[in-house]
């Protein structure tokens, strides 16, 4: 079960990799913002707040786990979702550690990341 | 007839005819006049009998019947002439009516005569007859027609007649005549006024007409109407230059302000001088004062050309106020400044400033004069100059000054000339400057002037002739000879100083010498002291003898410059001279005699040592003793030792001081014998010359050393700084004691001169302190030379004295420091600058915090690695400045592990996310120390809130990072860690993986079930991290025993190794393991094994050792004294061998001793052999025989007389065994 016109906010230092899933998620007709580091992220989710954070962990000054911890003070009703390349035990264990709601190693599939969104957003409906 | 009645005959007849037409003419004028005053009679009657105009006719027809034409026409004539209008207008209509237009034009056009043509023209005129335009027209038109008389009077007729017809007449006329004849017309079209503006307009704009539009435009400006100022505007950048010019000049008539832009930009830019004159002059016209500032704001325009037109400008306007032409004298274009000039003297500027020179005013003198040489030095010399022939002295004198210091030779003909004037202030001003001219043939002239009857023209002449070569007056010295003899001091001062200079031709020379040999003698001390100057670089006797006179000069400097000059002097005359001079000499004076008798007369002063020894005078000994210091040779050591005796503490010192500049043991010794003088300063003396002595000799230094305890204080502070001269580095460890009874300051110079790393820290910190830098200056004042020139090397600073005045304070130090720092290419001094900048300025105000931007630069950009690391140092106090810390930070990652190491320690303790980051993000760069550091610095950061590196560590994308991410977790041992290095040893990457298990064996309480899991890791490094990091207990070691089977030697010798550290119930566990062990395919293993017997707390394993030992392959026992804990295990059992009160134990410790066979072993067992047991002792015998050592078998040997008979037996076996 979904809930429609939320918003999500993308963040990835290379937005090009988010292109796929803004367009997919609009096709949901959920609002989606794009933030290309974390400090920008917070920014957004402190202004606007999202209902749902894709992280990147790998960014410059602020990486995704230090991102979510914030967000998580912010709002620990925010969902996020943690992507990372790396696949080691301890990156899944650190992202739950670090609060995020979800684990997805990349490359991945748009519609898992989809999948995934919309059954966090069921859930927080 | 008689020829005087036929002359006076002719001669009647001849007045007779000259007269007879005379008086006919005259006769016939009478008549003439006659009849014409009836005529006008007649008309005056007749106008007093009517008043109408159609009278005239009347009138006329009166005239005809009653006078014959000609009467008629002159009475017409008069009337048109007369002084009254109505008179006038009577004659005008009596002219139409008598039809005299028509013949007055025709005579116009047709009479013979010009007179008669430029009659009629005129009558014409004055008749008004319109009618007759044409006629003057045609009149002007002809090419040939007279232009002066007729053609004048043709114009004036025209201009009379304001007939608008005769304009376009007129002006066509401009275009066909010549220059003489358009003026006649232009005149003519003035007196139409604004009639021809029109017509001169359309000819103005006619290109085909260049003279005529010329002319236009004069008469438009004649004219002033504002119409043609367009036009004319236009006709300034017309090509033709006449036209610009008179366009300007019209416009400037006309007066109309919308012409004064233009006029403006003409007046500076047009190419034409003449062109840029009228305009100046019209803008003059129009703007009047506000001209002014246009000009003055040309005069600053950047483009020199602008302000040279300018100053035309200004120039042709004549302004009365000139001071805007003489600050162009100051331009800085050299073109600019002499039009200024020229400007200035053709506005009779010069004239003015002349006439000031003769002010009553000084003030006004003195800018006059300035303003003169101004004018000159730009041009005007030769305006300037002229004014040489001005009838007042004054300005002759001054003109002449001027001349000279503006240094043209060319004007110095012209002063020449004036010599013989009559002021002698002139002659004196001429002559000073033709001296400073040094023209090429004035000096001859000059010399004249010696002997002028005024004293300042001669001595302005004797000082002027000193510019000249001496080649130029060598033939005057018999004129220069003259005039000392007559002359004042000044003069005579200035002879000696010419003839001094004739050196180069021998002859002249000697024909100067009796002057300077008179002149040595003169009654003024500036005299005798030039001719003893000048007869010191000449040799003869006659020179030596007047020298050796003027050692007794009454002129202290005289004697001085006499003694110099006898120094190169080697005869007896100047020897004893020099002598005699030193009775009574002052120190100075001494100086000098010792300096002199130490050159030229040196071999005569050694020839007569010993007599010169025992003189009687004091004077004579003490010059003596300082001669032989000044001689520096060793010939001269037993005469100074000798004085060194003397009586004189004065001899005693001085001769101390003398053997100081003598090298050489014998000098030495002399020295030290008189290191215990009773005299304080003779004591000083030996003291500061013993500090000369060569680098750490045994009995110089002693000797100083005690003299740093000297009853004077002064004799200590030398002794002291002596000490570090000569001793060196050698002495800085005693440096402290033996500086206690010093002054601070004389230490700081001592430590400086020792120059060491510690001394030279000390002086930085001494010369912060407050006062203490002025009182090491004024110690170093002092001082010897070359101590102060090593103490000033020493900190690398300026000498003060040698640079100028300094302020000798810290912030000047600092400043010298940082700029040193900045640009010195010495690294030794740039990294003593950082060392003293650090300590100095540490912090302290606004100095400190220049040092800090000083100190970042050279961490961070200096070449010389030594510099970079000090500067490190020198930072570290100051990390809490965000510039120290940048660097610092920037410094982490510098090339050179020490710089990286310097800055991390310098860090450590900063806790600020910039210095974590940074850290972090040199993590596993550098060489190994450098990581090490970087990471224990990283913990120390975080060791209270490990998560934010956490989080960061986690978020790396870079593998390589995390394993020195891991170590830093090590370091940090937080038990918050746990959890995510529990499943860090879960990673795909074995390094990752083996540093998680040194993190989690780091842990306080660390999971050893965990780790023991891990003992199976697939990969060795892992498996040999769980060994490392393993404390064995119950269940641990059960899992950990299977690595005895492990397939890697390295790994099962790690097991061996860490079962050592077993403790309590699992200690015999952990010898089954080990036992196990003994057994290992690998000699390494068993060897490892066999060595934890050793070091197992148990007992059991020692004996277990010594059971088994026997039986131990050669390869195992090879292996086990290449053991690392052998070192550490021979110790023990040493320990326990001196300990032990069981006899097998020490009997075993013996044995294991031996087996391990440590370098330091036969020490270990030397005691057994003291053994009270026998066993222990033969097993003490054993083990130091299989060292196989001579100390060994000597020590055996010994035991041959053993007690114990089986002790003497193991002896004497091991010595067969070594034998066989």
């Amino acid at each position: 079960m979904t809930r429609a016109a939320a918003h999500v906010l993308l963040v990835d230092d290379h937005p090009k990799a988010l292109e796929v899933f803004e367009l997919r998620l609009k096709g949901l007709g959920h609002r989606v913002t794009i933030a290309n580091n974390g400090e920008v992220a917070i920014g957004v989710v402190e202004r606007d707040r999202p209902d749902l954070v894709v992280l990147d962990v790998t960014m410059p000054e602020m990486n995704g786990y230090q991102a979510c911890r914030a967000i998580k003070r912010i709002d620990p009703a925010i969902a996020v979702i943690i992507l990372t390349a790396k696949t080691e035990a301890a990156d899944r264990f650190w992202a739950s550690q670090s609060g995020a709601d979800e684990f997805l190693n990349k490359p991945i599939d748009p519609a898992l990341l989809v999948q995934k969104i919309e059954a966090l957003l069921g859930k927080s409906s | 007839m008689t020829a005087t009645s036929l002359a006076a005959w002719m001669t009647g007849a001849l007045v007779a005819f000259a007269i007879v037409p005379t008086v006919v003419v005259l006769a016939r004028e009478g008549v003439r006049r006659r009849r014409t005053r009836a005529a006008l009679a007649r008309v005056a009657e007749a106008t007093r009998a009517s008043v109408t105009p159609g009278d005239a006719g009347v009138i006329a027809r009166n005239l005809r019947e009653r006078f014959d034409p000609a009467t008629v026409e002159r009475a017409v004539e008069e009337l048109l002439r007369s002084g009254e209008q109505a008179s006038r207008d009577l004659g005008a209509r009596l002219f139409a009516e008598l039809e005299l237009v028509t013949r007055y034009a025709e005579t116009l056009r047709s009479a013979r005569k010009w007179s008669e043509r430029a009659h009629a023209a005129e009558l014409l005129g004055l008749a008004g007859a319109s009618s007759a335009v044409p006629a003057l027209v045609a009149a002007m038109n002809d090419r040939y027609e007279d232009a002066m008389s007729v053609k004048s009077a043709a114009t004036t007729a025209l201009a009379k007649l304001r007939d608008p017809t005769a304009i376009p007449l007129l002006v066509g006329e401009l275009v066909a005549l010549d220059e003489g004849s358009a003026r006649s017309v232009a005149e003519a079209l003035v007196a139409f006024e604004s009639l021809a503006v029109t017509p001169l307009l359309e000819l103005l704009a006619d290109p085909s007409r260049a003279a005529a539009r010329v002319w236009a435009a004069r008469v438009l400006g004649r004219i002033g109407d504002p119409r043609a100022t367009e036009d004319l505007v236009t006709r300034l950048h017309d090509r033709d230059d006449l036209l610009r010019m008179a366009a300007a000049e019209a416009l400037g008539a006309i007066a109309d302000a919308r012409a004064t832009q233009p006029l403006i930009r003409a007046t500076l830019r047009d190419p034409a001088p003449q062109v840029r004159a009228h305009a100046a002059a019209a803008v003059a016209r129009i703007e009047g004062e506000r001209a002014i500032d246009v000009l003055v704001a040309a005069l600053a325009d950047p483009d020199y050309a602008t302000r040279l037109r300018a100053l035309e400008a200004f120039e042709a306007i004549r302004v009365e106020d000139t001071s805007h032409l003489e600050s162009a004298l100051r331009d800085p274009n050299v073109d600019v400044r002499r039009r200024a000039a020229l400007a200035l003297e053709r506005v009779g500027y010069l004239d003015r400033v002349i006439g000031r020179l003769t002010s009553p005013d000084r003030a006004t003198r003195e800018r006059a004069y300035a303003a003169l040489s101004e004018l000159g030095s730009v041009g005007l010399l030769d305006s300037v100059v002229a004014y040489i022939h001005h009838e007042s002295f004054e300005v002759r004198a001054i003109v002449a000054r001027v001349s000279g210091e503006l240094g043209a030779s060319r004007v110095a003909p012209l002063l020449r000339g004036r010599l013989n004037d009559d002021a002698w202030p002139v002659r004196a001003a001429l002559v000073e400057a033709l001296g400073r001219l040094k023209a090429p043939g004035t000096a001859s002239a000059i010399v004249e002037l010696l002997v002028d009857p005024e004293e300042p023209v001669r001595e302005a002449a004797a000082d002027a002739l000193t510019s000249f070569s001496p080649g130029e007056l060598a033939e005057h010295v018999d004129r220069l000879t003259a005039a000392y003899d007559a002359g004042s001091v000044v003069v005579r001062t200035q002879m000696v100083i010419l003839v001094a200079r004739f050196e180069q031709d021998a002859a002249i020379a000697r024909a100067a010498e009796p002057l300077l040999v008179r002149a040595s003698v003169d009654a003024s001390d500036a005299v005798r002291l030039r001719a003893v100057t000048a007869l010191g670089d000449r040799s003869g006797e006659l020179c030596v003898q007047a020298l050796v006179a003027r050692l007794t000069d009454a002129s202290l400097d005289v004697r001085m410059a006499a003694v110099a000059a006898l120094g190169s002097a080697a005869s007896t005359e100047a020897f004893e001279g020099l002598l005699g001079a030193l009775a009574g000499a002052a120190p100075a004076l001494r100086d000098r005699i010792a300096d002199s008798l130490s050159r030229g007369a040196r071999q005569q002063l050694f020839l007569r040592l010993d007599e010169l020894e025992k003189a009687s005078s004091l004077d004579v000994r003490l010059g003596v003793a300082w001669t032989l210091g000044k001689c520096g040779v060793a010939a001269g050591v037993p005469v100074l030792a000798r004085f060194l005796r003397d009586a004189s503490p004065v001899l005693r010192a001085s001769a101390a001081g003398a053997l100081a500049k003598i090298a050489g043991p014998e000098a030495r010794e002399a020295l030290l014998t008189a290191a215990e003088d009773p005299n304080g300063r003779v004591r000083a003396a030996v003291v500061n010359a013993l500090g000369r002595a060569p680098s750490g000799e045994p009995r110089v230094v002693a000797t100083l050393e005690r003299c740093t305890r000297d009853p004077d204080a002064f004799v200590r502070n030398r002794a002291l700084v002596s000490l570090a001269c000569v001793a060196g580095e050698s002495v800085e460890p005693r440096l402290d004691e033996l500086g206690r009874e010093a002054d601070g300051a004389a230490r700081l110079v001592a430590a400086a001169v020792v120059g060491t790393e510690s001394s030279l820290a000390t002086v930085l910190d001494g010369i912060a302190a407050p006062g203490a830098l002025e009182g090491v200056m004024k110690f170093l004042a002092h001082e010897d030379p070359a101590v102060r020139a090593a103490f000033f090397a020493a900190v690398h600073l300026d000498d003060p004295t040698a640079v100028g005045p300094e302020r000798a304070d810290v912030p000047a130090l600092v400043a010298q420091y940082e700029s040193l720092l900045r640009t010195s290419l010495d690294v030794a001094a740039r990294r003593f600058a950082v060392r003293a900048l650090g300590r100095i300025s540490g912090g302290r105000g606004a100095s400190g915090g220049r040092s800090a931007d000083v100190l970042a630069d050279a961490l961070t950009s200096d070449p010389a690695e030594d510099v970079r690391l000090q500067a490190a140092r020198a930072l570290a106090p100051r990390r809490d400045d965000a510039v120290a810390r940048r660097a610092l930070v920037r410094a982490v990652g510098d090339p050179s592990a020490d710089v990286a190491i310097g800055a991390l320690q310098a860090l450590a303790g900063r806790r600020d996310p910039e210095v974590a980051l940074a850290l972090a993000r040199r993590l596993g760069a550098g060489p190994p120390r450098v990581q090490r550091l970087t990471e224990s610095t990283l913990a120390d950061i975080h060791r209270d809130d490990p998560w934010p590196f956490l989080d960061w560590m986690m978020g790396v994308d870079v593998p390589d990072l995390l394993v020195p991410a891991v170590r830093v977790l090590e370091q940090m041992a937080s038990p918050a860690t746990a959890p995510l290095l529990a499943e860090l040893v879960r990673s795909r990457s074995s390094s990752l993986r083996a540093a998680a298990v040194r993190a989690l064996g780091a842990l306080p309480s660390p999971d050893t079930t965990l780790l023991a899991t891990l003992a199976e890791d697939p990969s060795e490094d892992v498996r040999l991290a769980v060994l490392e990091t393993m404390t064995w207990s119950g269940e641990s070691l059960l899992r950990g025993g299977l690595l005895r089977n492990d397939p890697s030697v390295r790994v099962r010798t790690a097991l061996a190794v860490s079962l050592a550290r077993f403790e309590g119930a699992a200690t015999k566990s952990a010898l089954k393991v080990v036992r196990a062990l003994l057994d290992d395919a690998s000699p390494v293993v068993r060897a490892a094994a066999l060595a934890t017997l050793l070091e197992s707390r148990d007992p059991a394993g020692l004996h277990e050792f010594v059971h088994l030992w026997p039986a131990t392959a050669l390869d195992v026992r090879f292996e086990l004294r290449a053991e690392p804990r052998a070192v550490a295990i021979t110790e023990s059992l040493a320990a326990r061998l001196t300990t032990s009160t069981e006899a097998p134990s020490r009997r075993a410790a013996v044995t294991a001793m031996g087996a391990l066979g440590v370098p330091s072993v036969e020490e270990r067992l030397a005691p057994a052999l003291q053994d009270p047991s026998p066993d222990v002792r033969v097993a003490a015998i054993q083990a130091l025989a299989a060292l196989d050592l001579p100390s060994a078998r000597a020590r055996i040997a010994q035991m041959a007389s053993d007690p114990d008979g089986s002790v003497r037996e193991a002896a004497r076996r091991s010595v067969v065994r070594t034998v066989g």
